[in-house]
Parts: C-alpha cells; structure tokens; sequence
C-alpha cells in the first residue's frame, strides 16, 4: 500500500457521507437471493466508513445509527434463516432489548456434546456426595472441588478434541463444540450450574447457565464473518458492534436458560 | 413527511425479502447453513521426517470470539462455514485465561501451547513461533 493510499484510508471518514443506505436487510437479501456486488459494496463500504467513525470516536448521524440498528435486525432475519435462532434472537435483543435479562430456549445448550458430558459428570458428583451424606443443592463447574475431581478429568484440553467435542476449561467454563454452530455463536464459553434436590429414589435436578452479551472493543482487533453467500462474506468489526452501546444504539445484557431432569439413583 | 415515506418503502422492502426467504426456505434443508463464519488463515508449512504438514489458525464465534490452531497431515481446502475437507490430526483451543500464548509445540503430531503469565507483550497469534519437539515413529521412518 503506498503512502497516498494510506492517507486515503487514514482519511477516508474525515468528511461526512450521505449515501447511507436506509434498508440493510434489502441489500443483504439482495446479496443472499441475486449476489449483488453493488449491494455488497455498499454494506461493506457503509461499515468501513462507520467502523473508521467509531475509531475516531465520532458521533454517527441518525441515518447511521439507524443502519447500524437495521444491521443487527438483519442478523435477524438472517440468522433465523440459517437456522441460528438463539443468535438471531441475541443480535435482535442487543439493539431492541434496552439491556433487559433474556432467556433463550434451552435446547441450545442440552442438545450440546460438551454440556451433555458435563452433565453426566456433574451426576457422578452429586451421587458420590450424596452417597457420603455431604450436601449437593448449589454446584457449579467453577467448584474447584469438582474440577479437581476423577469425574472433570476427562472432560479437560487433551483428553478430548476441543473442536469436535467441546472441553472443559481450566476455570470451570466449558467451551462449546465446534460442530454445533447453534451454540458456539449463541454462547460460546459459559458455565454450567446446578440445583439439585434429592428423593427418596431419584434426583431432581435444575441446570442453569447465565452468561452476557456483548463485544470487544476496537483494541481487540475481532472481525466477524457474516456469510451472505459463498463469494460475498461481509466484515463486521466487533469493536464497531462494541461501540454502538457507547452511542446508545445498543446495551450489552444478561440472558439465561434453564431446564429441569429427574434422574435415578 | 419525507421520514414516513422512507418509513414505508422500507416496509415494502422488508415485504418483498420476506417473499424471497419464503422461496428459499421451499428449497431449503434444515441443516444449519453458514452465517456466521469462522475465520481460517495458514499459520505455518512445517516438514518432519518426510512429511508436510499444515497448521492453521481459526478463530470462531459471534459476539464470543474463540482461537485454536489445527494441525493437518496434507493440505486441506475449507468449505462452507470454513469447515475442512478432512479431519485435523491435532487441534488446541488458545486458553487466553491461562496467559498470554507464548510458543505453539507440535510434539509426536501433537500440539500444545505455551503460555506466559503476567504483563508481557502478546504476539499476534498467526506469528507465534513453532516448535517441533519430537517425531512418532511413523516420521522416522
């Protein structure tokens, strides 16, 4: 790249657009249904120029802000169309939800390899705690007890494939499957948590995961690839998605999801 | 006046995809597609014994962004979602709570990573050294 196009680059959100596009889910249909380069390039060229703004730390207009909110509407859209429903319905919440708690279904995470191993775990524990008559109510996959136990060992980095199975931490958070593109872009590194009471011949569990929404900054250089098609894959910087809550566009936010069992002794 | 007709067209469009997702989803398998991509770049060509092999840096995730490097025994092409088109012999997640990410070790076809604790400077992940530490037997001969 030569010194004038660098400046060119360095420069290029100094002077204000006009050309922001009003409907970005029209392009981005536009791009998924007849790969419109034209409508590509308009999405990618609208978030340089706002990705170059919120790295100067500059105001957006209300055309821009707008964008930027019909962009995670999009995702949507989108992402309910690929068959991602939790992450849609999180990319929503983020621009529409005013920091509000949400819950997700929870079928994203117990349909998951890694969760369902550390549930099987999890059981082994609170049987041999009960077993030796020590309580079993709260636990949770931080519990260093537990992480240090026979049962944790082989849900650990190398006793297992961290991309096709998902592992446990060293922290206690386990980290999604790769296969499961559900879970790893819903939530991709959560804890597990557990309530358990116990029957005369049985256990009644509540699992439970909490986790946060939100995005890196700028510093952290993260770029997401949203896949319109094959060919046209639009660049997303996460530090322009942080931003929107720093202009009010968006609020970071907690969500969960909870699901019962009951199991045998 | 001028915001409520934009207001409008906008519905109109948003109508109009609506018609093209519903012709899409007659055709469509309910096999999740690719939306959000991962992210895939060749870290390193490395030669042990007689063999090449390839290690890459993928980085996946939406809002929660994950890095592991994978270790193959020829040369894979990535398809949709970035997926390859042959199993990786080895893969290792980049555990950033453990510190920062020092060295990449490929042991007996293997890898691990090495990591620092405390203030130092991080290395960009596509630039960390590898080293090879030891060849399977299968490499010696």
């Amino acid at each position: 790249m030569s010194i004038n196009d660098l400046i060119e680059k360095g420069n290029q959100c100094l002077e204000e657009r006009e050309n922001i596009p009003g409907a970005p889910l029209w392009h981005m249909g536009k791009v998924a249904v007849f790969e419109s380069k034209e409508s590509f390039d308009l999405l990618q060229n609208t978030i340089d120029y706002l990705t170059c703004k919120g790295k100067l730390g500059k105001k957006f207009s209300d055309d821009e802000k707008e964008f930027m909110k019909e962009l995670f509407e999009a995702m949507w859209w989108g992402g309910n169309y690929r068959g991602y429903v939790e992450a849609a319905k999180l990319a929503n919440h983020y621009v529409n939800g005013e920091g509000k708690s949400l819950r997700i279904n929870p079928k994203v995470y117990n349909k998951s390899i890694i969760v369902s191993d550390t549930m099987a775990a999890l059981k082994g524990y609170i049987k041999e705690k009960s077993t030796n008559n020590k309580p079993i109510v709260s636990i949770k996959t931080s519990n260093q007890v537990f992480l240090r136990s026979d049962y944790a060992l082989s849900l650990k980095q190398g006793k297992r494939s961290a991309i096709r199975q998902g592992y446990l931490i060293n922290d206690g958070a386990l980290l999604a499957e790769q296969s499961n593109l559900g879970l790893k872009n819903a939530d991709h590194r959560f804890y597990l948590s557990v309530n358990t009471t116990k029957g005369s011949n049985f256990f009644m569990s509540k699992w439970s995961v909490n986790s946060v929404y939100d995005f890196e900054p700028f510093e952290k250089n993260d770029i997401t690839d949203l896949d319109l098609t094959k060919e046209f894959v639009l660049k997303l910087p996460d530090g322009l998605s942080n931003y929107l809550t720093i202009i009010g566009i968006a609020k970071a936010f907690k969500y969960s999801a909870s699901w019962n069992e009951t199991w045998t002794r | 006046m001028k915001r409520g007709q934009d207001k409008l067209i906008m519905k109109i469009k948003r109508m109009i995809f609506l018609v093209f997702i519903i012709m899409n989803l007659v055709a469509c398998s309910s096999e999740p597609e690719c939306f959000f991509g991962d992210s895939v770049k060749l870290v390193k060509a490395i030669n042990i014994g007689s063999s090449d092999y390839f290690i890459y840096l993928r980085i996946s995730g939406f809002h929660e962004k994950e890095t592991f490097y994978e270790l193959y025994e020829n040369k894979p092409t990535f398809g949709e979602c970035r997926q390859s088109n042959i199993l990786s012999i080895s893969d290792v997640h980049v555990n950033l709570s453990q510190g920062v990410a020092s060295k990449l070790v490929v042991d007996n076809r293997k890898l691990s990573v090495v990591y620092i604790e405390g203030s130092v400077q991080k290395i960009n992940l596509k630039d960390i050294p590898i080293e090879v530490k030891s060849l399977t037997n299968k490499d010696r001969l």
